[in-house]
C-alpha cells in the first residue's frame, strides 16, 4: 500500500435539515487515483469540498501529512498543497490571463505593493508553454479565450506549484475531446509524480479507465470501495442506485422507426460565424441526433430552429399550418420545447419556486381571460412534478436548492406542462447521474410512441447511437454525414466524420 | 431565519414608528386630521410607486418620475387648455409616452433604462421651468379633487389593480421571471422586450394619475411639479424592502409599506417640532439602517 497523504475520518456535513454527508471515511494515498461516484445529491461534491476547504465539516476530523488539518478557506488548502478543479469557471473576467494565474500571489513578483508585470507575464508564459497552451497570450484579458481554454489555464495554474493532492470535480464534462485528453495526460503525469488524486465523475467509463479504486456514495452514506475488476460501469451503476436496472439503459431496438409525416423542416439554414447551409426534415415520432465537436455549430443549429437565433439565410417551417419560426414565442405557441445545454444560465429560474419554473411556458393554458389562479398553477405544477418524480418537499421550494438531476426534471416538466410536440434537447443528460439519465431515455422512448419528435444534440457518442433514429454529423459548421440507426453503427464511424 | 427577519423588518419598522410617534407627540399623531394629512401626502408617491414596482421587478431603475411628471403635466395643461377632465386623460397619455421613451431607449438602444430616465429627469424639469416662467398654469377646478376620500379611493383602486396585475396575470409574473433570468425567460417562449415595454406603460399610467393628484394639491403646474418624486419613490421602495435586482422576491406590498414609512417618519418628526433640515438627516440615517438590515445580499456573496 502506498503511503497515506490525507485521511478524513467520520465526516459529517449538514445543511440545515439536509444531511449531505453522514459518517464517511476517506483516505487519499500517494500516486493513487481514487474515484468518487454516486448519483446527484449523494454527497460527492460536499465531501471533496470539505477536503478542499470550501466549508468546514459539521463533525469529523482530517489528518494531512500526519498533522491535524482544518483548512479555513480554499486559498489556505491551496497553500497547503491541495488543488481543487471544479466544473464551474474559476477565472475572473476583466483581468488578464497572467493576473488570473497568480491571483493572491502577486507579492512574489514585486515589493511594496508594486507588481512587476513583466516578470509576472514572463512566468505565466513559461507555465502556459509547458502545458501545451502556447497560443495563449498572458497579457490578454481572460475573457478573450473560450471556456475550454480558460479551464486549461486554470488547470495549468493549479499545477504551477507541485500539489500533494489534486481533486478533479467533474471538470471533463464541459470540455471537448481534446481538452479531456489533456486532463487525462495530466492525471497520468501527476500519478507518476506521486500526487494523490481524487476524481469525481458521472462518466463511468472514464472512471473505469482512470481509477485505481472507486468509492461509492449513496444519499451521503458510504456504500462500497471497489478495486480491480469490480470497477466496471454495470457494477458501479448498480451500487449507485442500489437496485438493478430494469431493461436496458438506452433503446433496446435497433430499428429506425418513425412516422412518414414531416413535422418540421429546416432549409438552407446559415448563421454567419456558426454554421452554413444546414437542411433537414424532422419526422413524426423521430429522434434526430446531431453529433460533432462542441464548437462545430450544432448547439447553434438547435437554438436557430427554436427561434432564439435569427438565421442569416434559410428558414424553419412547421408543416402544420406552414408556420415559419422566427422567434421563441412562435415556437412555444406551436408546442416546441427547448432544453438548453447550460441549465443554470439558460433554462432555470434559480431563486424562484419550482411551481413558477414549471408553469412559466403554459400560463395561457390555465388563464381565465387575464386571471391566473394560484390554485390552478399549483395543480399544474404538482401534476407535472409528479410525472417527472422531482425529489422535493413541495412545489413552493426554491429551484436552486435542488440537485442537478432534479433541476433538469423541473425543466422537462415545464415543457410537458405545455403539451409540447417537438422537443429540442441540447445535451439533455449533461452532468446528470445514471438514475435520472435512464429516466430521460425512457421518456424519449415514450415520446416516440406518442408521436412526439425529438431533435437532440449530444457530446456523448454512445448516447447518440443509443437513442437516435438518425444522426447528422457536423464539422466546422458544415453537415458532413448522415447515419441511420443500426446495430452495426459504431463510435468510430461517427468520429471519422466529425474530426 | 435570517431571511425571515429580513422580510419582517420593513413591516416592523413601520409599526415601531407608528407606536413611537403615538406615544411621543401628545396624541397629535393619532388625530384624524393628521392621519388624513399623511395619506394625502403619501398618495402621489404611492401611486407612482405601484407602477415603478413593475419596472424594478424586471430589474430596471426608473429615474424619470419627477421629470416625467413635470413634462406630462405641462404638456397636458397646454393641450387641455386648463380643462380638468381633459388634463387627467392627457396626463396619463403623456405619462405613457414618457414610459415608452425609456422603454425604447432601453430596448432598442440596449442601454439601462435609467439612462433614458435621467434624460427625462433633466428635460422635463427644464420644460416645466421654462413654461412656468412665461405663463401661469392654474387649473382651479382641480380643488374638487383635493379631498381625503378622493385620494383614498384613487390609491385603493390603483393599488388594488396593481396588486391584481402583479400577482395574478402574465404581465406581473413575467416581470419577475425576467428579473430573475432574462435569458431563460426568452427561451421559455416569452417576448422579454414586449413585457418590459408593458411595465413601462404601466409605470406611465400610474405616473399620469400621480400627476393629476399633484395638480389637485397645488392647483397649478409649476416649475417644481413632481420635484424629487423619483428619489422619494426609490427611497420609499427601499424602505419597503423591495428586491434591488428585481426577480421573484419582488413584492408589490413594498410600495405601500415603504411609502407609509417614509411619510410617517417625516410627519412624526415635524410633530416633534424638529427643524426640517435635521429631519432630512434623520431620514438618511433611518434609511441606511433599515436597508442595511433588510436588503437581500445574496447576489453580493462570494461563494453562494
Amino acid at each position: 500500500m502506498a503511503e497515506t497523504i490525507l485521511k478524513a475520518e467520520h465526516m459529517f456535513k449538514e445543511f440545515g435539515a439536509t444531511k449531505a454527508v453522514t459518517d464517511v471515511t476517506i483516505e487519499l494515498r500517494q500516486g493513487t487515483v481514487l474515484g468518487l461516484v454516486g448519483e446527484n445529491g449523494s454527497g460527492k461534491s460536499t465531501l471533496s469540498s470539505m477536503i478542499a476547504g470550501v466549508y468546514p465539516p459539521t463533525k469529523g476530523q482530517m489528518t494531512y501529512m500526519g498533522a491535524a488539518y482544518k483548512p479555513g478557506s480554499v486559498l489556505e488548502a491551496r497553500k497547503a498543497g491541495i488543488q481543487y478543479l471544479t466544473q464551474e469557471q474559476g477565472t475572473i473576467d476583466g483581468m488578464t490571463v497572467a493576473e488570473n494565474m497568480f491571483l493572491g500571489e502577486e507579492d512574489s513578483f514585486g515589493k511594496g505593493g508594486m507588481v512587476n508585470m513583466r516578470r509576472l507575464i514572463a512566468r505565466a508564459k513559461e507555465i502556459l508553454n509547458e502545458n501545451g497552451l502556447a497560443h495563449v497570450d498572458p497579457s490578454q484579458p481572460i475573457e478573450k479565450y473560450s471556456f475550454e481554454d480558460r479551464k486549461m489555464i486554470e488547470t495549468a495554474r493549479s499545477l504551477s506549484k507541485q500539489p500533494d493532492i489534486l481533486i478533479i470535480d467533474e471538470t471533463t464534462t464541459a470540455l471537448s475531446k481534446k481538452g479531456v485528453e489533456r486532463i487525462y495526460e495530466i492525471i497520468a503525469e501527476q500519478k507518476a509524480k506521486g500526487t494523490a488524486i481524487l476524481i469525481i465523475s458521472h462518466d463511468l467509463s472514464e472512471v473505469q479507465h482512470l481509477c485505481d479504486e472507486v468509492m461509492i456514495l449513496r444519499d451521503g452514506v458510504f456504500i462500497d470501495l471497489l478495486h480491480g475488476d469490480d470497477i466496471n460501469p454495470d457494477n458501479m451503476r448498480q451500487k449507485m442506485i442500489g437496485r438493478e436496472f430494469e431493461g436496458s439503459y438506452y433503446r433496446a431496438d435497433f430499428e429506425c422507426t418513425h412516422g412518414d409525416e414531416v413535422v418540421l423542416s429546416a432549409k438552407h439554414l446559415t448563421v454567419d460565424g456558426a454554421f452554413r447551409d444546414i437542411s433537414f426534415d424532422l419526422h413524426k415520432g423521430e429522434i434526430l441526433g446531431f453529433g460533432g465537436l462542441s464548437d462545430c455549430g450544432m448547439h447553434e443549429v438547435l437554438k436557430t430552429v427554436f427561434g432564439a437565433i435569427k438565421p442569416t439565410h434559410g428558414s424553419v417551417t412547421l408543416t402544420e399550418g406552414g408556420i415559419k419560426i422566427h422567434n421563441t414565442t412562435t415556437s412555444v405557441k406551436h408546442k416546441i420545447a427547448y432544453i438548453p445545454k447550460d441549465r443554470d444560465k439558460e433554462s432555470l429560474f434559480q431563486p424562484t419556486s419550482i411551481k413558477d419554473n414549471i408553469v412559466a411556458s403554459s400560463l395561457d393554458k390555465i388563464r381565465k381571460w387575464i386571471y391566473i389562479s394560484p390554485r390552478a398553477e399549483r395543480k399544474m405544477a404538482n401534476e407535472q412534478a409528479k410525472i417527472m418524480e422531482v425529489k422535493m418537499q413541495s412545489v413552493m421550494q426554491m429551484a436552486k436548492d435542488l440537485s442537478g438531476g432534479n433541476k433538469q426534471k423541473v425543466v422537462i416538466a415545464k415543457w410537458l406542462a405545455n403539451d409540447s410536440r417537438i422537443f429540442i434537447m441540447d445535451c439533455p443528460t449533461r452532468g446528470i447521474d445514471v438514475g435520472v439519465k435512464a429516466k430521460i431515455y425512457r421518456l424519449m422512448e415514450d415520446f416516440k410512441k406518442q408521436g412526439i419528435s425529438v431533435l437532440m444534440v449530444s457530446e456523448e457518442m454512445m448516447e447518440l447511437i443509443g437513442m437516435a433514429d438518425r444522426i447528422i454529423t457536423m464539422k466546422d459548421g458544415r453537415q458532413t454525414g448522415e447515419f441511420m440507426r443500426s446495430e452495426s453503427l459504431s463510435e468510430a464511424d461517427i468520429i471519422q466524420k466529425i474530426i | 431565519m435570517r431571511d425571515k427577519i429580513r422580510k419582517i423588518i420593513p413591516v416592523a419598522g413601520l409599526l415601531i414608528l407608528i407606536v413611537l410617534f403615538s406615544l411621543t407627540t401628545d396624541g397629535k399623531f393619532f388625530t384624524w386630521r393628521n392621519l388624513q394629512n399623511i395619506v394625502m401626502q403619501a398618495s402621489i408617491a404611492l401611486v407612482a410607486a405601484v407602477g415603478t414596482v413593475f419596472v424594478m421587478a424586471h430589474n430596471n431603475l426608473d429615474f424619470s418620475l419627477g421629470g416625467a411628471c413635470a413634462l406630462s403635466s405641462v404638456l397636458a395643461y397646454l393641450c387641455s387648455g386648463g380643462n380638468l377632465w381633459l388634463f387627467i386623460i392627457l396626463a396619463i397619455v403623456f405619462g405613457v409616452c414618457c414610459g415608452l421613451f425609456s422603454a425604447v431607449v432601453h430596448i432598442y438602444g440596449r442601454v439601462p433604462a435609467f439612462m433614458g430616465g435621467l434624460c427625462l429627469m433633466f428635460a422635463g424639469r427644464g420644460v416645466a421651468q421654462t413654461a412656468s416662467a412665461s405663463r401661469n398654469m392654474m387649473v382651479t377646478k382641480a380643488v374638487a379633487l383635493n379631498n381625503f376620500w378622493v385620494f383614498l379611493a384613487v390609491v385603493a383602486v390603483v393599488f388594488g389593480v396593481g396588486y391584481f396585475i402583479f400577482n395574478f396575470t402574465k404581465v406581473g409574473k413575467f416581470q419577475k421571471l425576467i428579473g430573475t433570468n432574462p435569458k431563460a425567460t426568452e427561451l421559455s417562449g416569452v417576448s422579454v422586450d414586449k413585457y418590459k415595454a408593458i411595465a413601462f406603460v404601466i409605470s406611465g399610467v400610474t405616473l399620469g394619475i400621480a400627476s393629476t393628484l399633484a395638480l389637485s394639491r397645488s392647483l397649478a403646474v409649476t416649475g417644481n411639479t413632481g420635484l424629487n418624486l423619483e428619489t422619494d419613490v426609490l427611497l420609499a421602495l427601499s424602505l419597503g424592502g423591495i428586491a434591488m435586482a428585481g426577480g421573484s422576491a419582488t413584492r408589490i406590498r413594498s410600495a405601500i409599506i415603504g411609502v407609509l414609512t417614509y411619510y410617517i417618519l417625516n410627519n412624526g418628526m415635524l410633530l416633534w417640532g424638529m427643524n426640517p433640515d435635521y429631519v432630512d438627516i434623520v431620514k438618511a440615517v433611518f434609511f441606511l439602517a433599515t436597508v442595511s438590515i433588510s436588503i437581500d445580499r445574496s447576489e453580493y456573496d462570494l461563494i453562494a
